[in-house]
């Protein structure tokens, strides 16, 4: 009777293996293996399902939760002029004037950023650039040729790529090498400069309309960076 | 094989387990006062090398005229080398002056002057030939018609030598236009030399400088200070300052005249004289340069003669443009 029952029941696992075997033939069997390697994994790791397990202990090395904050304080900005060349043939800098003279003078902007934190993290230095144009018509003239870096500490400097000086002034955040160690601090310094020439054109000719009307800079940009500090991962003990 | 696919099975799983031992960093932000960025305060005066040979710095007068003066002589025409073309539109003749010194030294005197009505002679040239009247073009001013012409700009200082009002066909009143001369300077670029009224009384002998009429007598060069331009700084740009040229040659339909002169009239102590002045410009040009170079109707050539006098060279930024407009 069993057997009777059996034997229809049999047939029908036979039906539906015989159907699923017919549909995998369709898959690849590459695919259908690394399915089936991955569903044996799973279960390998997960462990669910089976009930004895092999177990072992081993003391591995310590590791440090670290707890605190991580806090930068900046200081107000230096500003200073940077000498480049000197001047060409014809061309007369005003005497005591501060601000950018293509090929002539930079501009120099010097920060010192705190790391005061309690968690005594290394951190990396980040500048947010942000400027907004203060003299449009000036600044027309001048962005296609603007140049600015940044420099932190001893690190080597990072230009400011040429999609971050946009027609509405300086945007992004520009990261750099340069460190500041726990309870440490370091300069972060930003030249902003023009050349002499570009190509053909004779920058101090053709820029000179825009120069400032005094000794004093001329308003070109409004610039509110903000300096970022990320922690750097702890060296290992 | 098998256990090639597990493997790969196992990295699959792998990359899709949740990242939670990846590290969170802190990060921390601190903001400075703001600060501005801009443009320093310069000068730029015409760069000759870009902006043509028509703009002349001073420091480049290569000849020596006298002790302490250096000078050079370039003809003036309104043909195809100096912009003009066909000359079928007359140009008047000015010099602008572009500088940034705010003290600047040493002297400067800018005239001009045509050929002779007769008696011409032969120029010798520095830079150029008879056959070219060019901005690049120099006359030699210590040799036939250069050195006519030199001494003719200079003579205020050797004025006794020439007497330079006596009337035609001998006087060389009709040749001379002022530039910088005659008492002008940066508040009056345009100014004439007045009235003849030094003639009144003042001179016994008749003899006396073109170049020294004005207001008074004893008149010399003008300084650097006078004539430039010495508040760049106060402008939102250079600004040049523009000498027109002016003159007593008497100008008709037919060109220049070339035996007369609005300052026409023989020297007598008293004598009022006529002082109508008129703008010297240059229309038509010849056939050729050779034609214009001896041509004596001054609306078709002239000599500009630019002279500094000093014990130190001008500074590069010191340029004369000659300018036809």
């Amino acid at each position: 009777m069993s057997l009777h029952r059996a034997a229809p029941r049999t047939q029908s696992i036979s039906a539906r293996a015989g159907a699923a075997t017919s549909a995998l033939r369709s898959i690849p069997r590459s695919v259908v293996v690394a399915v089936s390697s991955a569903a044996i994994g799973a279960l390998l790791l997960g462990g669910a399902g089976t009930y004895a397990r092999w177990t072992d202990a081993a003391t591995g090395s310590a590791v440090a939760f670290q707890t605190g904050t991580l806090t930068a304080t900046v200081s107000a900005p230096t500003v200073a002029n940077e000498a480049m060349a000197a001047a060409p043939a014809g061309v007369v800098v005003r005497s005591g004037s501060s601000g950018m003279i293509p090929g002539i003078q930079l501009e120099k902007i010097t920060y010192t950023v705190n790391n005061t934190g309690t968690a005594r993290a290394r951190a990396k230095v980040s500048v947010d650039i942000t400027a907004t144009v203060s003299d449009v018509p000036a600044w027309n003239s001048i962005q296609p040729y603007l140049t600015a870096t940044i420099t932190v500490g001893a690190s080597a400097a990072v230009p400011v790529p040429a999609a971050n000086i946009t027609a509405t002034g300086l945007t992004g955040t520009i990261a750099t090498p340069g460190i500041v160690e726990p309870g440490g601090s370091t300069a972060v310094v930003i030249r902003f400069s023009l050349p002499g020439t570009s190509g053909s054109v004779d920058l101090t000719r053709t820029l000179q309309s825009t120069r400032s009307a005094s000794v004093a800079i001329g308003g070109l940009l409004a610039f509110a960076p903000v300096m970022v500090l990320v922690q750097t991962p702890m060296a290992t003990p | 094989m098998p256990l090639a696919f597990a493997i790969v099975g196992a990295l699959l799983l792998a990359v899709g387990l949740p990242h939670s031992s990846t590290g969170a960093y802190w990060t921390a932000t601190a903001t400075p006062a703001g600060s501005v960025v801009g443009q320093g305060q310069w000068c730029a005066a015409p760069n000759p090398a870009v902006s043509g040979a028509r703009f002349i710095r001073l420091n480049t007068f290569a000849a020596t005229s006298a002790t302490n003066q250096k000078m050079i002589i370039v003809p003036v025409a309104n043909n195809t080398a100096w912009g003009g073309g066909s000359g079928a539109s007359a140009k008047n003749l000015s010099v602008r002056l572009w500088g940034c010194q705010e003290t600047p030294v040493n002297d400067l005197r800018i005239t001009a002057w045509s050929n002779a009505s007769s008696g011409a002679l032969a120029p010798a040239w520095v830079t150029g030939s008879t056959t070219t009247v060019a901005p690049t073009s120099r006359l030699d001013p210590l040799s036939g018609l250069g050195s006519q012409l030199s001494t003719l700009a200079r003579s205020a200082t050797v004025r006794a030598d020439y007497p330079l009002i006596t009337p035609p066909p001998n006087g060389d009143a009709r040749r001379y236009s002022w530039i910088i001369a005659n008492d002008r300077t940066s508040a009056t670029p345009a100014a004439d030399p007045g009235s003849c009224s030094n003639l009144l009384s003042a001179i016994g002998n008749c003899l006396i400088s073109l170049t020294e009429l004005g207001l008074g007598l004893g008149k010399t060069d003008s300084s650097f200070a006078q004539v430039f331009n010495t508040s760049q700084w106060s402008t939102p740009t250079i600004s040049p300052v523009n000498y027109p040229a002016r003159t007593f040659a008497l100008q008709t339909s037919a060109g220049w005249g070339t035996t007369g002169a609005w300052f026409n009239v023989t020297c007598t102590i008293g004598l009022l004289c006529t002082t109508n002045t008129t703008n010297t410009f240059l229309t038509g040009t010849g056939a050729s340069d050779s034609t214009l170079l001896a041509t004596t109707d001054g609306n078709q050539l002239q000599w500009v003669v630019m002279q500094w006098t000093g014990t130190t060279p001008p500074p590069d930024d010191l340029v004369a443009e000659i300018v036809l407009s």
